[in-house]
Protein backbone atom coordinates (compact mmCIF):
# COMPACT_ATOMS: atom_id res chain seq x y z
CA UNK A 1 0.00 0.00 0.00
CA UNK A 2 0.84 3.45 -0.67
CA UNK A 3 2.38 5.35 3.11
CA UNK A 4 -0.12 7.93 3.74
CA UNK A 5 2.77 11.18 3.10
CA UNK A 6 2.78 9.93 -0.68
CA UNK A 7 -1.06 9.66 -1.13
CA UNK A 8 -0.92 13.02 0.64
CA UNK A 9 2.09 14.59 -2.33
CA UNK A 10 -0.16 12.59 -4.52
CA UNK A 11 -3.80 14.30 -4.04
CA UNK A 12 -1.80 17.42 -4.11
CA UNK A 13 -1.07 17.36 -7.33
CA UNK A 14 -4.40 16.71 -8.64
CA UNK A 15 -6.48 19.41 -10.81
CA UNK A 16 -9.06 20.94 -8.39
CA UNK A 17 -11.90 18.99 -10.64
CA UNK A 18 -10.42 15.56 -9.23
CA UNK A 19 -10.19 16.64 -5.66
CA UNK A 20 -14.03 17.27 -6.49
CA UNK A 21 -14.53 13.90 -7.57
CA UNK A 22 -12.33 12.33 -4.67
CA UNK A 23 -14.45 13.70 -1.89
CA UNK A 24 -17.25 11.57 -3.18
CA UNK A 25 -14.70 8.59 -2.40
CA UNK A 26 -14.04 8.63 1.06
CA UNK A 27 -14.83 10.49 4.20
CA UNK A 28 -11.36 10.40 5.16
CA UNK A 29 -9.96 11.82 1.59
CA UNK A 30 -12.59 14.45 2.45
CA UNK A 31 -10.77 15.09 5.57
CA UNK A 32 -7.68 15.32 3.78
CA UNK A 33 -9.01 18.03 0.99
CA UNK A 34 -10.04 19.96 4.29
CA UNK A 35 -6.98 20.19 6.49
CA UNK A 36 -5.50 23.78 6.33
CA UNK A 37 -2.23 22.06 5.69
CA UNK A 38 -3.83 20.52 2.57
CA UNK A 39 -5.27 23.96 1.31
CA UNK A 40 -2.26 25.68 1.77
CA UNK A 41 0.54 23.83 -0.05
CA UNK A 42 -2.06 23.10 -2.36
CA UNK A 43 -2.27 26.93 -3.18
CA UNK A 44 1.32 27.36 -2.89
CA UNK A 45 2.17 24.57 -5.60
CA UNK A 46 -0.31 26.15 -7.80
CA UNK A 47 0.46 29.76 -7.53
CA UNK A 48 3.65 28.48 -8.77
CA UNK A 49 2.36 28.30 -12.30
CA UNK A 50 0.40 31.91 -12.37
CA UNK A 51 -3.13 31.69 -14.34
CA UNK A 52 -5.54 34.61 -15.56
CA UNK A 53 -8.69 34.07 -14.70
CA UNK A 54 -11.68 35.52 -17.20
CA UNK A 55 -15.53 35.71 -15.97
CA UNK A 56 -18.23 37.15 -18.32
CA UNK A 57 -21.64 37.14 -18.37
CA UNK A 58 -24.54 36.47 -20.84
CA UNK A 59 -28.26 35.27 -20.10
CA UNK A 60 -27.80 36.10 -16.13
CA UNK A 61 -25.02 33.74 -15.93
CA UNK A 62 -21.21 34.15 -15.34
CA UNK A 63 -18.78 31.83 -16.96
CA UNK A 64 -15.39 31.07 -15.75
CA UNK A 65 -12.36 30.67 -18.24
CA UNK A 66 -8.70 30.28 -17.16
CA UNK A 67 -6.04 30.05 -19.16
CA UNK A 68 -2.00 29.80 -18.08
CA UNK A 69 -0.41 32.95 -18.12
CA UNK A 70 2.19 33.86 -20.02
CA UNK A 71 5.91 34.35 -18.94
CA UNK A 72 7.06 35.19 -22.78
CA UNK A 73 6.48 38.73 -23.49
CA UNK A 74 5.02 37.98 -26.55
CA UNK A 75 1.90 40.19 -27.24
CA UNK A 76 0.50 38.19 -30.64
CA UNK A 77 0.45 34.73 -29.50
CA UNK A 78 -2.90 33.42 -29.22
CA UNK A 79 -4.30 31.73 -25.78
CA UNK A 80 -6.56 28.61 -25.20
CA UNK A 81 -8.51 28.93 -22.17
CA UNK A 82 -10.53 26.49 -20.85
CA UNK A 83 -13.83 26.50 -19.75
CA UNK A 84 -14.74 25.64 -15.53
CA UNK A 85 -17.79 26.79 -14.42
CA UNK A 86 -21.10 29.13 -14.56
CA UNK A 87 -23.78 29.95 -12.39
CA UNK A 88 -26.91 32.46 -12.59
CA UNK A 89 -25.83 35.50 -10.78
CA UNK A 90 -27.34 38.67 -10.18
CA UNK A 91 -25.06 40.81 -8.32
CA UNK A 92 -21.82 40.02 -6.61
CA UNK A 93 -18.75 41.75 -4.91
CA UNK A 94 -15.62 39.80 -4.01
CA UNK A 95 -13.19 40.69 -0.98
CA UNK A 96 -11.12 39.74 0.99
CA UNK A 97 -11.08 40.48 4.67
CA UNK A 98 -6.73 40.45 5.90
CA UNK A 99 -7.31 39.73 9.29
CA UNK A 100 -9.10 36.74 9.29
CA UNK A 101 -7.23 36.12 6.11
CA UNK A 102 -10.78 34.99 4.30
CA UNK A 103 -12.55 35.68 1.01
CA UNK A 104 -15.75 36.91 1.06
CA UNK A 105 -18.21 37.18 -1.43
CA UNK A 106 -21.51 39.59 -1.17
CA UNK A 107 -24.28 39.09 -3.01
CA UNK A 108 -27.57 40.62 -4.02
CA UNK A 109 -30.92 40.49 -5.46
CA UNK A 110 -32.85 43.21 -7.03
CA UNK A 111 -36.77 43.73 -6.72
CA UNK A 112 -38.97 46.93 -8.09
CA UNK A 113 -39.64 49.31 -6.02
CA UNK A 114 -43.49 50.59 -6.38
CA UNK A 115 -43.55 54.71 -5.82
CA UNK A 116 -46.99 56.74 -6.29
CA UNK A 117 -48.36 53.43 -7.89
CA UNK A 118 -45.18 53.91 -10.62
CA UNK A 119 -42.99 50.33 -10.82
CA UNK A 120 -39.78 52.81 -10.60
CA UNK A 121 -35.97 51.79 -9.78
CA UNK A 122 -35.17 48.32 -8.91
CA UNK A 123 -33.44 47.99 -5.60
CA UNK A 124 -31.40 45.57 -4.07
CA UNK A 125 -33.12 42.83 -1.26
CA UNK A 126 -32.11 39.64 0.09
CA UNK A 127 -28.12 40.77 0.67
CA UNK A 128 -25.91 37.52 1.65
CA UNK A 129 -22.36 36.61 2.06
CA UNK A 130 -20.45 33.88 1.90
CA UNK A 131 -17.07 32.73 2.82
CA UNK A 132 -14.66 31.25 1.00
CA UNK A 133 -13.37 27.87 2.63
CA UNK A 134 -13.08 24.05 2.39
CA UNK A 135 -15.96 22.82 3.50
CA UNK A 136 -19.39 23.22 3.63
CA UNK A 137 -20.32 26.74 1.89
CA UNK A 138 -23.16 28.15 2.90
CA UNK A 139 -24.89 31.79 2.04
CA UNK A 140 -25.80 34.04 5.54
CA UNK A 141 -28.48 36.56 5.15
CA UNK A 142 -27.51 39.84 6.53
CA UNK A 143 -29.72 43.56 7.01
CA UNK A 144 -29.27 46.43 4.84
CA UNK A 145 -30.86 49.40 6.49
CA UNK A 146 -30.96 51.80 3.13
CA UNK A 147 -32.13 50.66 -0.06
CA UNK A 148 -30.30 50.91 -2.85
CA UNK A 149 -28.94 50.01 -6.22
CA UNK A 150 -25.42 49.40 -6.79
CA UNK A 151 -24.55 51.40 -10.09
CA UNK A 152 -20.68 51.07 -10.68
CA UNK A 153 -17.72 49.09 -10.44
CA UNK A 154 -16.08 48.33 -6.85
CA UNK A 155 -13.06 48.69 -4.85
CA UNK A 156 -11.93 46.84 -1.45
CA UNK A 157 -9.50 48.27 0.62
CA UNK A 158 -8.32 46.78 3.66
CA UNK A 159 -11.25 44.43 3.96
CA UNK A 160 -14.09 47.30 3.53
CA UNK A 161 -15.73 47.17 0.01
CA UNK A 162 -16.91 50.12 -1.82
CA UNK A 163 -19.31 50.76 -4.39
CA UNK A 164 -21.29 53.65 -5.84
CA UNK A 165 -25.39 53.39 -5.84
CA UNK A 166 -28.22 55.56 -6.17
CA UNK A 167 -30.56 56.01 -3.33
CA UNK A 168 -33.30 53.18 -3.58
CA UNK A 169 -37.08 54.51 -3.61
CA UNK A 170 -39.00 54.90 -0.58
CA UNK A 171 -35.93 56.95 0.59
CA UNK A 172 -36.40 60.51 1.39
CA UNK A 173 -33.45 61.30 -0.66
CA UNK A 174 -34.40 59.33 -3.53
CA UNK A 175 -32.32 58.71 -6.10
CA UNK A 176 -29.37 60.52 -5.16
CA UNK A 177 -26.00 59.41 -5.15
CA UNK A 178 -24.15 57.31 -2.44
CA UNK A 179 -21.20 55.18 -1.72
CA UNK A 180 -21.94 51.96 -0.14
CA UNK A 181 -19.27 50.28 2.36
CA UNK A 182 -19.43 47.26 3.06
CA UNK A 183 -16.94 45.41 5.94
CA UNK A 184 -15.95 42.09 5.24
CA UNK A 185 -14.84 41.78 8.39
CA UNK A 186 -17.97 42.90 10.40
CA UNK A 187 -20.29 42.06 7.86
CA UNK A 188 -22.12 45.44 8.38
CA UNK A 189 -23.09 48.16 5.79
CA UNK A 190 -22.78 51.74 6.04
CA UNK A 191 -23.31 54.97 3.42
CA UNK A 192 -20.93 57.87 2.37
CA UNK A 193 -23.09 60.76 1.21
CA UNK A 194 -21.05 62.75 -1.98
CA UNK A 195 -21.54 65.89 -3.24
CA UNK A 196 -22.09 65.93 -6.82
CA UNK A 197 -20.81 66.49 -9.52
CA UNK A 198 -20.63 62.82 -9.45
CA UNK A 199 -18.25 60.33 -9.40
CA UNK A 200 -17.26 57.83 -12.45
CA UNK A 201 -14.86 55.09 -10.98
CA UNK A 202 -13.72 54.40 -7.67
CA UNK A 203 -9.89 53.39 -6.93
CA UNK A 204 -7.50 52.59 -3.81
CA UNK A 205 -5.53 55.87 -3.86
CA UNK A 206 -2.49 54.90 -1.63
CA UNK A 207 -4.72 52.81 0.59
CA UNK A 208 -7.53 55.05 0.41
CA UNK A 209 -11.04 55.93 -1.31
CA UNK A 210 -10.62 58.19 -4.37
CA UNK A 211 -12.96 58.71 -7.02
CA UNK A 212 -11.50 59.59 -10.34
CA UNK A 213 -13.68 62.30 -12.93
CA UNK A 214 -12.53 64.42 -15.96
CA UNK A 215 -14.28 67.77 -16.83
CA UNK A 216 -16.14 66.24 -19.37
CA UNK A 217 -18.50 63.43 -18.33
CA UNK A 218 -16.18 61.11 -19.96
CA UNK A 219 -12.85 60.30 -20.32
CA UNK A 220 -12.48 61.39 -24.23
CA UNK A 221 -10.74 63.98 -26.26
CA UNK A 222 -13.06 66.49 -24.81
CA UNK A 223 -10.89 65.79 -21.90
CA UNK A 224 -8.33 68.85 -20.08
CA UNK A 225 -7.95 67.30 -16.98
CA UNK A 226 -8.10 65.12 -14.52
CA UNK A 227 -9.67 64.88 -11.14
CA UNK A 228 -8.94 63.04 -8.32
CA UNK A 229 -10.91 62.75 -5.08
CA UNK A 230 -9.58 61.58 -2.03
CA UNK A 231 -11.40 60.59 1.17
CA UNK A 232 -8.88 61.75 3.76
CA UNK A 233 -10.91 61.05 6.97
CA UNK A 234 -13.49 58.49 6.03
CA UNK A 235 -15.54 60.26 9.84
CA UNK A 236 -16.00 63.55 8.65
CA UNK A 237 -16.18 62.68 5.30
CA UNK A 238 -13.37 65.25 4.18
CA UNK A 239 -12.23 65.12 0.73
CA UNK A 240 -9.04 66.65 -0.99
CA UNK A 241 -9.34 67.24 -4.77
CA UNK A 242 -6.34 66.98 -6.78
CA UNK A 243 -6.36 68.43 -10.46
CA UNK A 244 -4.17 66.70 -12.90
CA UNK A 245 -3.96 68.62 -16.34
CA UNK A 246 -3.89 66.57 -19.47
CA UNK A 247 -1.56 66.78 -22.39
CA UNK B 1 37.93 12.77 -15.02
CA UNK B 2 34.78 13.20 -12.88
CA UNK B 3 34.21 11.74 -9.43
CA UNK B 4 31.85 8.57 -9.61
CA UNK B 5 29.54 6.85 -6.92
CA UNK B 6 28.89 3.38 -6.68
CA UNK B 7 24.82 2.71 -5.73
CA UNK B 8 23.87 -0.81 -4.81
CA UNK B 9 20.46 -2.36 -5.39
CA UNK B 10 18.47 -4.43 -2.94
CA UNK B 11 19.95 -7.21 -5.19
CA UNK B 12 23.57 -6.58 -4.37
CA UNK B 13 23.87 -5.45 -8.03
CA UNK B 14 26.03 -2.34 -8.91
CA UNK B 15 25.39 0.49 -10.51
CA UNK B 16 28.31 3.47 -11.21
CA UNK B 17 27.38 7.60 -12.00
CA UNK B 18 28.65 9.92 -12.24
CA UNK B 19 28.84 12.41 -8.86
CA UNK B 20 26.84 14.70 -10.98
CA UNK B 21 23.95 12.71 -11.37
CA UNK B 22 24.05 10.90 -8.29
CA UNK B 23 23.86 14.94 -6.66
CA UNK B 24 20.33 14.95 -8.36
CA UNK B 25 19.03 13.23 -5.36
CA UNK B 26 18.83 15.12 -2.54
CA UNK B 27 19.44 12.06 -0.09
CA UNK B 28 22.69 11.26 -1.69
CA UNK B 29 24.06 14.83 -1.84
CA UNK B 30 23.25 15.12 1.92
CA UNK B 31 25.79 11.84 1.98
CA UNK B 32 28.50 13.12 -0.24
CA UNK B 33 28.92 16.39 1.81
CA UNK B 34 29.20 14.56 5.02
CA UNK B 35 31.70 12.69 3.21
CA UNK B 36 29.97 8.62 3.62
CA UNK B 37 30.11 7.18 -0.06
CA UNK B 38 32.91 5.55 -0.09
CA UNK B 39 32.58 2.07 -0.67
CA UNK B 40 29.49 2.45 -2.46
CA UNK B 41 25.99 3.69 -1.12
CA UNK B 42 23.77 0.65 0.08
CA UNK B 43 20.04 1.07 -1.33
CA UNK B 44 18.14 -1.39 0.35
CA UNK B 45 14.83 -0.72 -0.74
CA UNK B 46 15.25 0.25 -4.57
CA UNK B 47 15.41 -2.67 -6.62
CA UNK B 48 17.88 -3.19 -9.66
CA UNK B 49 15.05 -2.16 -12.44
CA UNK B 50 13.89 0.68 -10.54
CA UNK B 51 17.60 2.05 -10.14
CA UNK B 52 18.29 1.90 -13.81
CA UNK B 53 15.32 4.04 -14.35
CA UNK B 54 16.00 6.67 -11.41
CA UNK B 55 19.84 6.53 -13.15
CA UNK B 56 18.19 7.34 -16.73
CA UNK B 57 15.90 10.04 -14.90
CA UNK B 58 18.86 11.86 -13.48
CA UNK B 59 21.02 11.31 -16.41
CA UNK B 60 18.85 13.20 -18.81
CA UNK B 61 17.65 16.00 -16.56
CA UNK B 62 21.79 16.83 -15.87
CA UNK B 63 22.15 17.09 -19.39
CA UNK B 64 19.10 19.00 -19.78
CA UNK B 65 20.51 21.33 -17.48
CA UNK B 66 23.62 21.52 -18.79
CA UNK B 67 22.39 22.19 -22.38
CA UNK B 68 19.71 24.45 -20.75
CA UNK B 69 22.59 26.25 -19.29
CA UNK B 70 24.99 25.87 -22.41
CA UNK B 71 21.97 28.17 -24.48
CA UNK B 72 21.65 30.78 -21.56
CA UNK B 73 22.65 33.09 -23.51
CA UNK B 74 20.00 33.33 -26.09
CA UNK B 75 17.42 33.01 -24.34
CA UNK B 76 14.32 32.42 -26.96
CA UNK B 77 13.30 29.80 -29.28
CA UNK B 78 15.90 27.62 -28.10
CA UNK B 79 15.41 27.36 -24.34
CA UNK B 80 11.40 26.76 -25.06
CA UNK B 81 12.18 23.78 -27.74
CA UNK B 82 14.95 22.24 -24.59
CA UNK B 83 11.62 22.16 -22.40
CA UNK B 84 9.30 20.55 -24.48
CA UNK B 85 11.86 18.36 -25.14
CA UNK B 86 12.55 17.35 -21.35
CA UNK B 87 8.60 16.92 -21.23
CA UNK B 88 7.93 14.78 -23.81
CA UNK B 89 10.73 13.08 -22.70
CA UNK B 90 9.56 12.73 -18.93
CA UNK B 91 6.62 11.53 -20.59
CA UNK B 92 8.08 8.80 -22.25
CA UNK B 93 9.73 8.23 -19.54
CA UNK B 94 6.77 6.83 -16.92
CA UNK B 95 4.90 5.28 -19.39
CA UNK B 96 5.44 1.76 -16.97
CA UNK B 97 3.24 -0.28 -15.43
CA UNK B 98 1.86 0.81 -12.08
CA UNK B 99 4.08 -1.60 -10.12
CA UNK B 100 7.03 0.64 -11.01
CA UNK B 101 5.57 3.45 -11.15
CA UNK B 102 4.67 3.05 -7.92
CA UNK B 103 8.80 1.78 -6.95
CA UNK B 104 9.77 4.77 -8.74
CA UNK B 105 7.69 7.27 -6.79
CA UNK B 106 8.80 5.60 -3.79
CA UNK B 107 12.42 5.73 -4.65
CA UNK B 108 11.49 9.26 -5.65
CA UNK B 109 10.44 9.98 -2.23
CA UNK B 110 13.50 8.46 -0.42
CA UNK B 111 15.99 9.25 -2.42
CA UNK B 112 14.76 12.91 -2.78
CA UNK B 113 13.98 13.99 -6.34
CA UNK B 114 11.70 16.49 -6.63
CA UNK B 115 11.41 16.47 -10.16
CA UNK B 116 11.19 12.54 -10.18
CA UNK B 117 8.54 12.57 -7.39
CA UNK B 118 6.28 15.65 -8.68
CA UNK B 119 6.19 13.30 -12.08
CA UNK B 120 5.24 9.74 -10.98
CA UNK B 121 2.79 11.50 -8.29
CA UNK B 122 1.04 13.28 -11.25
CA UNK B 123 0.65 9.97 -13.49
CA UNK B 124 -0.35 7.82 -10.57
CA UNK B 125 -3.66 9.18 -10.65
CA UNK B 126 -3.82 9.87 -14.59
CA UNK B 127 -6.28 8.32 -16.74
CA UNK B 128 -7.68 6.35 -13.35
CA UNK B 129 -10.91 5.27 -13.17
CA UNK B 130 -12.55 5.80 -9.75
CA UNK B 131 -12.65 2.05 -9.55
CA UNK B 132 -9.34 1.99 -10.17
CA UNK B 133 -8.41 4.57 -7.90
CA UNK B 134 -10.25 2.67 -4.76
CA UNK B 135 -8.45 -0.48 -6.00
CA UNK B 136 -5.02 1.55 -5.89
CA UNK B 137 -5.86 3.10 -2.53
CA UNK B 138 -7.30 0.63 -0.83
CA UNK B 139 -10.48 2.94 -0.24
CA UNK B 140 -13.33 1.82 1.92
CA UNK B 141 -16.56 3.06 1.68
CA UNK B 142 -17.27 4.93 4.67
CA UNK B 143 -20.01 7.32 3.48
CA UNK B 144 -23.69 5.62 4.02
CA UNK B 145 -25.47 6.11 0.83
CA UNK B 146 -27.72 9.03 1.75
CA UNK B 147 -24.21 10.62 3.03
CA UNK B 148 -22.52 9.94 -0.18
CA UNK B 149 -25.94 10.80 -2.46
CA UNK B 150 -25.57 13.96 -0.69
CA UNK B 151 -21.67 14.77 -0.95
CA UNK B 152 -21.92 13.76 -5.24
CA UNK B 153 -24.68 16.31 -5.04
CA UNK B 154 -22.56 19.01 -3.63
CA UNK B 155 -19.43 18.66 -6.33
CA UNK B 156 -21.87 17.58 -9.18
CA UNK B 157 -20.53 19.94 -11.22
CA UNK B 158 -16.81 18.17 -11.25
CA UNK B 159 -19.43 15.18 -12.92
CA UNK B 160 -20.29 17.13 -15.77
Amino acid sequence: TIPDDLVFEILLRLPCKSIARCRCLSKLWASIFDSQDFTDRYLTISSARPQLLFAFQEYGKVFFFSTPQNHEHDNSSPITASYHMSFPVSQAFFGYDPVEKQFKVLSMTFATGVINGVIDYTISTDHQVLTLQAGKLSWRMIECSIPHYPRCNSVCINGVLYYIAENGAFSPTYRDMIIVSFDFRSEKFSFIEVAKPFFHSLINFNGKLASVTSDSNYFDRASTCLNLRVLDDIEKNEWSKHVYKLP
Amino acid sequence: MSKKIIFESSEGESFEVDEAVALECQTIKNMIEDDCTDGGIPLANVNSATLTKVIDYCKKHVEAAAAAEANAGDKDIYGANKDIELKTWDEEFVKVDQPLLFDLMLAANFLIIPGLLDLTCKTMMRGKTVLQIREIFHIKKDYTDAEEAEVRKENAWAFE
